[in-house]
């Protein structure tokens, strides 16, 4: 049936020329239907005519059978591999660092042999002779000691150091530095360039081949390399049978290995006849090895090439026919055990200058008609005539749509899909070009993948109507799957949209969490880049398992089932019921519907976590974060803008993470020999400056767990369980004994300070330094007496007898305070200025009025209630006392200026402006307070007198206090 | 101890290096001769006669340069030449750039704009429709894009997210995307032909034709100052759409009015509305460069109706012959075709046929022109039938092909009767050193007694022939299949059981494949 041509094909424009279009949207894989024909179905009616798309939006689809990849070997120890790091050439400072320190031998050892007599290094002694001549190295010693240590500064020998490189500068090193740092820049650039796209490995260095096939299962042939170096090549029988329904490959026996001399870059398998041919690349060399289904592979034979060898293909039509390809720009057929026949050179390349040296070639229909390759697109040749017959198949320019700067990644050349069709990928875009019409491209995809495909499997499935595409890509390990059909009879139709599938790389965020340093080594070693991809399709079951080889001889699995339309709707039904569930219930009830639904998978579902995991996933690898996968921050940006749609997306089922108990446990073992086989041997013991403590802790042995066994796993359940339910852990959720509940301690009392620092610090804490500072240097003296006569005055005017003996005791037991020191009668004025009734006073001046009020605070709390009980008469009272108080105020301060005191006074207010500020604001606020603490006093005298029934706490206060007065009477 | 500050200035001259280089203009370098006949010169190759054991474990023993196998001294040359390949190679392939990293300016509202198309695309990728569509909901909002370009990208970005979405999304409702694509169609005018003709195909692959030729329409008459080159190329397509329809009208118009025989004079006439449409913007389209398959064919296919043969044959001439064109197989085919219902000369079928031949070797045609040249009957005729039926069983699609092993039989024993055996060892020279290893293998006759007795029957006669003829006949590979398979009791006479091995070359180099 390859034979036919399409009757009709979609229309389109035939450009020409450079290409035009930039790069710039990134979503062309999707949303269009490209073109439209009708099949005219002969039929009248416009109704029953049927149309094709150029994209069939809706295509049948694979669905992973699990969310993560799998690993096939047990991992190999592998000393080391390198990290997804990108070095950077402006780094190469640090590594003439490391060169100097660390390979001193190398750096200076002609400088070191000739200048070896004149330094002394304590050995023996020295010649009179020498004496002159000789620097003693006790000083150097000390800083060449201190200099391993990359941390230390070398602050303390610098000027020493100076003066060395002034002397030695020009002369110690063997390679200068100048030259030494142009290498080693230009060194780094091209590691750079290599790791993100290492060409060499295109074509990718895993192939299968099958070996037989029954109803139940399917023996075939894994071809990997294996060792550190990739430098043995492996035969592995694979067996993939169905294990509960799910399709798992499985190695037999042992490998067949042999030793390759270099890495192996690409293993090309030819198609499996009565015997399968598998040819080997490694860069200078190529091998061919023959296999049949009963007899183990031999080696046939081997070529070397001068230059770098950059492709090798076996053919799919004759036994022991191979192309070889390398960077000199020659093309050769190779016939295994004969000769090679060079049929194609070029010097630069096809259609303009790409500055690349890289070729590939392939085979086509036509046994002796071969493609030939190169960055800027394919040409057919024809090895028969003498003279070059060849004619475009693919090139990069505006006929294809590509955009500017679009080179050619791989061609494949699709023999077991359709025998005219090739794959051609670029960095953008995938394309399929039927040979017998060149230029213009049958199918055109944007893979949309990060880095450019250099691998690449095609699938023809049973019911050739649906042909797989799968490319893998080097550094992000990416693998995408993409379908068509037709080519045939009718014109080839893309199918569906571009499917990514799972990689290593993600696969550890649905693994169980580890120790942070063993998750960092996990995640490194499952960052490396991916070195080939393999694809085994088993047609009785359909299924199909894509195997993804890592650059450190790591292979993981994957397998797929095809989704049918019957099986998104149940999905989709099933979405549905469980949304209902949801709503009703109020659980979590997605992990028993799987269950119910999966009874044999025992399939964990972690669906609602995955939101969350994926952003925690490694965001190490600069890659990772320029593919902007695992930005942390999504979440923290989307959700608060989508908090309602938050809980449905949780609720969506299409994310789920589907991992089954066997894969589980296979990673776990993997994990486990991972760490085991690792070695911790850090390149340079000592990197940091250390200091040694183990004489001056001792350590007596014993656990420090005061908890048993038993204890501590029931709470770590609790803590899971609390976890899962994002709660807290509260004690009483535990099996522990309620912690001992501590007291509340008592309130400072700051009375019992009875220094003078104390007292001003409590004074100030209370913003009342100045005034403390004036009362200790008694600039206020007079004030006081006066405000203490006026006082008097007035308690005699208003009071009764009985309050006025009351009165009397106050006065005398104050006049006595007054004459043990000058500040007195404090209290009372209290009301007037709040900042010099402090706690301070109250210590020594117990007064019936301070005994109402035994805190600041509190009083402040107390007097609006109190203020409110006034009555109306009351209030009066209080405005017309306010105003006696305020008048002779002024008049006191003005009437007795004092000359010294008064600069004393300036001196202070100047000194404390600050403390100023807050003394105004408090004499503003006596408007407030004087009422207040006025009618306080008023109120608690007369509350006390005639209603005893008053507040527990004026009470009580007022009786403890009357208890002391009681005895100050005494006294 | 090391002053690296001059360095790293002029370090950084030389970094810019790396930026990829526009590709040139294309210019086609002239391909000098450059295939040779095996077994002359190795090149930089060189095979190893005793394999494997000594790349396995030896170091690697270089190979010789050109013409010369004596390079122990190139060596030196050669590691000064690797710093100055490893140079040449850097701006060898632009990675591309990855638009949706981090930027240094980047405003919060970029930020978050690019995350969410990330999040987006990740969901398309793994084909999460509906967490897809909750992220395009909050991605709208980067419509509010000040600067027109980025503007522009996200109205078309929003278009094609939007309508994967809606044609994925298991809820989504033909209105929905009506109106979805209603709504795109006016978000900035540059998008409105491309989304008009999109929303066309989608009605007319949804089953409502009349809704299409109403958007068709609407977006032929839509006019908008200053066309961009896609845009114009987008309202041509537009154009041609709609004629393409009325075809499509054209032909139902025409089955029903066939169907009651005097049609009434208003039904004719509708059709002839239709053709003149059709005709008009057919017209147009076919002028321009493209492949313009389902077009050319209505188009073609009214004319003839309408008895402008003429017209016609200059229309598919034009499409076939216009150097403007690409190389379309299909052009030829309905070229020949076209001469084909004419009745057309026989001379004129088999120029149309040799084309297309040369185009395409392997095409199905070819053995329509196998008859034609047969029939003609000539000598000269006779070669060139033979010819083509060598190349069409060189191509792989036909390797199994009963049809053509049969053609090659009946070409056979023609042959043998006009004794014009002579043509028959022309065409096999060229082949015979691979012809062998391609048809006639032991494996190859297992395959095909499984696929078809009829086609291995066929196999042998020819194989028989042709290598018989270069008095190599291979009746060792005889009793490989015989003793197990039927077929002995169909041929009785042991000379026709001629299964052939890989020639030659079986006894060294293939000999280990076949499988004892």
């Amino acid at each position: 049936m390859d034979s036919k041509f399409p009757d009709q094909l979609f229309p389109v424009f035939y450009y020409t020329g450079p290409p035009k279009k930039k790069a710039d949207c990134p979503v062309h894989a999707w949303g269009l239907h490209g073109h439209v024909y009708g099949n005219d179905s002969g039929s009248a009616e416009v109704a029953d005519w049927s149309f094709l798309a150029q994209r069939k939006v809706n295509g049948p689809t694979w669905a992973p059978v699990e969310s993560i990849v799998a690993p096939l070997l047990p991992p190999k120890s592998v000393n080391k591999w390198s990290s997804r790091h990108l070095p950077s050439a402006m780094d190469f400072p640090k590594h003439m660092q490391n060169f100097y320190l660390y390979k001193s031998e190398d750096a200076f050892s002609t400088m070191n042999h000739l200048l070896e007599d004149h330094f002394d290094f304590g050995s023996g002694e020295l010649k009179e002779c020498m004496k002159k001549t000789t620097v003693s190295m006790k000083n150097m010693e000390r800083f060449m000691s201190s200099a391993k240590f990359i941390k230390c500064p070398l602050k303390p020998f610098e000027k020493r150091a100076s003066l060395y490189n002034n002397l030695l500068g020009d002369v110690i090193h063997d390679i200068p530095p100048g030259l030494l740092g142009e290498l080693l820049y230009e060194e780094l650039t091209l590691q750079r360039e290599e790791k993100q796209f290492n060409e060499v490995a295109t074509g990718g260095a895993l192939g299968f081949f099958l070996i037989s096939t029954s109803n139940t299962s399917q023996e075939g042939c894994l071809v990997y390399p294996r060792k550190a170096a990739l430098n043995s090549l492996n035969f592995h029988k694979v067996v993939v049978e169905f294990q509960e329904n799910i399709p798992r490959p499985k190695f037999m026996n042992k490998p067949i290995n042999y030793g390759v001399n270099g890495t192996i870059r690409q293993v090309s398998v030819g198609p499996m006849e009565e015997s399968v041919y598998v040819g080997v690349r490694t860069d200078y060399n190529c091998g061919v090895w023959v296999a049949t289904s009963a007899q183990k592979p031999q080696p046939l034979d081997v070529v070397n090439t001068q230059e770098r060898a950059t492709c090798l293909t076996v053919s799919p039509h004759m036994p022991g026919e191979l192309l070889v390809a390398s960077e000199s720009g020659v093309a050769y057929l190779w016939t295994v055990g004969r000769s090679l026949q060079k049929f194609r050179e070029e010097e630069g390349n096809l259609y303009f200058n790409a500055k690349s040296p890289w070729r590939w070639c392939d085979f086509s229909a036509h046994p002796r008609v071969m493609l030939y390759a190169d960055r800027t697109g394919l040409e057919l040749s024809d090895i028969r005539s003498k003279e070059t017959c060849s004619h475009t198949v693919f090139r990069i320019g505006a006929t294809s749509g590509c955009k500017s700067g679009e080179r050619v990644i791989l061609s494949r050349y699709l023999c077991n899909v359709n025998t005219h069709h090739h794959l051609v990928t670029t960095q953008h875009s995938a394309y399929i070009m039927d040979e017998r019409f060149p230029c213009l491209p049958m199918i055109k995809w944007d893979h949309m993948m990060a880095s450019p495909p250099m691998f690449a499997q095609a699938v023809g499935t049973a019911s050739q109507h649906q042909n797989t595409v799968i490319l893998g890509s080097q550094s992000s390990q990416e693998l995408t799957l993409l379908q068509y059909s037709g080519g045939n009879a009718v014109a080839a139709q893309v199918l569906g949209a571009p499917q990514k599938l799972s990689c290593p790389m993600k696969s550890l965020a649905d693994l169980p969490v580890q120790i942070p340093h063993r998750q960092k080594n996990v995640q490194e070693r499952l960052t490396v880049p991916a070195a080939g991809i393999a694809s085994i399709y088993y047609d009785k079951e359909e299924s199909l398992c894509v195997l993804q080889l890592s650059e450190v001889g790591d292979i993981f699995y994957q397998t797929l089932r095809p989704a049918s339309q019957d099986s998104l709707q149940a999905a989709h039904k099933e979405m549905l019921n469980e949304d209902s569930v949801t709503e009703q219930s109020g659980s979590s009830p997605q992990e028993s519907q799987e269950s119910v639904n999966n009874p044999r998978t025992n399939i964990v579902s972690q669906s609602k976590c995955k939101i969350v995991s994926q952003s925690d996933c490694p965001p190490e690898t600069s890659d990772a974060r320029i593919h902007g996968i695992n930005e942390p921050c999504v979440n923290m940006i989307l959700n608060p803008l989508t908090e309602q749609e938050d809980v449905s997306l949780s609720k969506d089922i299409p994310r789920t993470a589907k991992v089954s108990k066997a894969t589980l446990l296979k990673w776990k073992s993997w994990l486990n020999v991972l760490r085991n086989g690792q070695r911790s041997t850090p390149r340079y013991s000592q990197l940091h400056w250390t200091l040694k403590t183990k004489d001056h802790f001792t350590f007596d042995g014993k656990p420090r767990d005061i908890l048993g066994k038993d204890q501590i796993t029931s709470l770590r359940n609790n803590m899971r369980e609390v976890m899962e339910k994002k709660s807290v852990l509260t004690c009483g959720a535990t099996s522990l004994s309620p912690p001992e509940v501590l007291p509340t301690p008592h309130p400072v009392d700051t009375q019992s300070w009875g220094d003078d620092l104390s007292q001003r610090l409590s004074a100030s804490w209370e913003g009342g330094w100045k005034d403390w500072w004036e009362e200790k240097l008694g600039l206020n003296r007079e004030k006081r007496i006066e405000e203490l006569r006026r006082k008097r005055r007035r308690l005699k005017r208003t009071r009764g007898p009985r309050v006025a003996l009351s009165g009397s005791f106050t006065t005398s037991a104050s006049y006595q305070s007054d004459l043990d020191g000058w500040s007195s009668a404090v209290s009372d004025f209290g009301g007037q200025d709040p900042d010099l009734d402090s706690s301070t006073f109250s210590g020594y001046l117990s007064t019936q009025e301070d005994s109402a009020e035994p805190e600041r605070t509190g009083r402040v709390l107390q007097h609006e209630p109190k203020g409110s009980k006034l009555s109306s008469e009351e209030k009066s009272n209080v405005t017309l006392s306010r105003n006696k108080a305020k008048m002779p105020k002024d008049p006191s301060q003005e009437g007795n200026p004092k000359a010294p005191k008064q600069l004393k006074q300036d001196y202070m207010s100047a000194l404390f402006s600050s403390q100023e500020e807050v003394v105004d604001a408090g004499t503003e606020g006596t408007d407030f307070f004087f009422p207040m603490s006025l009618s306080s006093q008023v109120s608690s005298i007369s509350n006390s007198q005639r209603k005893p029934s008053l507040g527990p706490f004026s009470q009580s206060s007022q009786s403890s206090k009357q208890g002391k007065k009681r005895a100050r009477m005494g006294f | 101890m090391i002053t690296n500050g001059c360095m790293l200035k002029s370090f950084k001259v030389t970094e810019e290096k790396g930026n990829p280089l526009p590709p040139q203009r294309e210019k086609k370098p002239k391909t000098s001769p450059c295939v040779l006949r095996c077994g002359t010169a190795y090149g930089n190759l060189l095979a190893m006669d005793d394999i494997s054991a000594e790349w396995m474990t030896s170091p690697v023993r270089d190979c010789g340069s050109d013409n010369d196998v004596s390079n122990d001294d190139d060596d030196e040359d050669d590691e000064e030449e690797e710093p100055i390949r490893k140079r040449s190679k850097w701006p060898d392939l632009p990675i591309p750039a990855p638009w949706y990293g981090e930027t240094s300016k980047e405003t919060g509202f970029h930020r978050s704009s690019r995350l969410c198309l990330n999040q987006i695309r990740e969901c398309l990728l793994e084909h999460r429709w509906q967490e897809a569509a909750e992220y395009l909901i909050s991605y709208f909002q980067t419509l509010e894009e000040i600067s027109t370009p980025r503007q522009l990208l996200a109205t078309e970005i929003i278009f094609r997210l939007g309508s994967e979405i809606l044609h994925q999304h298991p809820n989504s409702k033909l209105e929905d995307v009506n109106h979805f694509f209603d709504l795109m169609k006016n978000t900035g005018v540059r998008g409105y032909l491309k989304i008009s003709l999109e929303h066309s195909f989608h009605l007319l692959l949804t089953g409502n034709f009349d809704d299409a030729v109403r958007q068709l329409t609407t977006a032929e008459s839509w006019r908008y100052g200053k066309q961009s080159a896609v845009q114009a190329d987008k309202m041509k397509l537009i154009h041609a759409y709609r004629g393409f329809l009325s075809y499509l009208s054209w032909i139902s118009k025409k089955g029903s009015s066939s169907e009651d025989d005097d049609g009434d004079v208003s039904a004719i006439q509708e059709m002839h509305t239709y053709f003149r449409q059709a005709c008009i913007s057919l017209q147009e389209i076919l002028k321009l460069p493209g492949v313009w398959d389902p077009f050319v064919v209505g188009y073609v296919n009214m004319l003839e109706f309408y008895n402008d043969h003429e017209g016609a044959l200059n229309v598919l001439k034009e499409y076939a012959y216009d150097s403007r064109f690409p190389p379309n197989p299909n052009a030829h085919v309905y070229l020949y075709r076209f001469l084909k219902r004419q009745g057309s000369t026989e001379k004129k079928q088999i120029r149309v046929l040799k084309i297309l031949g040369a185009l395409v070797p392997s095409h199905e045609l070819m053995l329509e022109l196998f008859s034609l040249l047969l029939e003609s009957g000539t000598e000269q005729s006779l070669k060139e039938a033979l010819d083509v039926l060598f190349n069409l069983l060189d191509d792989c699609s036909w390797k199994h092909s009963v049809a053509a092993w049969t053609c090659f039989r009946n070409m056979i024993k023609l042959l043998r009767r006009k004794k014009l055996k002579h043509l028959l060892e022309e065409g096999w020279e060229t082949r015979k050193d691979w012809w062998p290893a391609f048809h006639f293998r032991t494996y190859h006759a297992r395959a095909d007694f499984q696929l078809s007795r009829q086609l291995l029957l066929m196999k042998v006669v020819v194989a028989s022939t042709l290598v018989g003829n270069s008095k190599n006949a291979f009746s060792a590979c005889l009793g490989l299949i015989v003793p197990a398979n039927p077929l002995g009791r169909c041929f009785p006479t042991q000379s026709t059981f001629l299964l052939l091995g890989a020639g030659k070359e079986q006894k060294h180099g293939l000999g280990v494949l076949v499988n004892p």
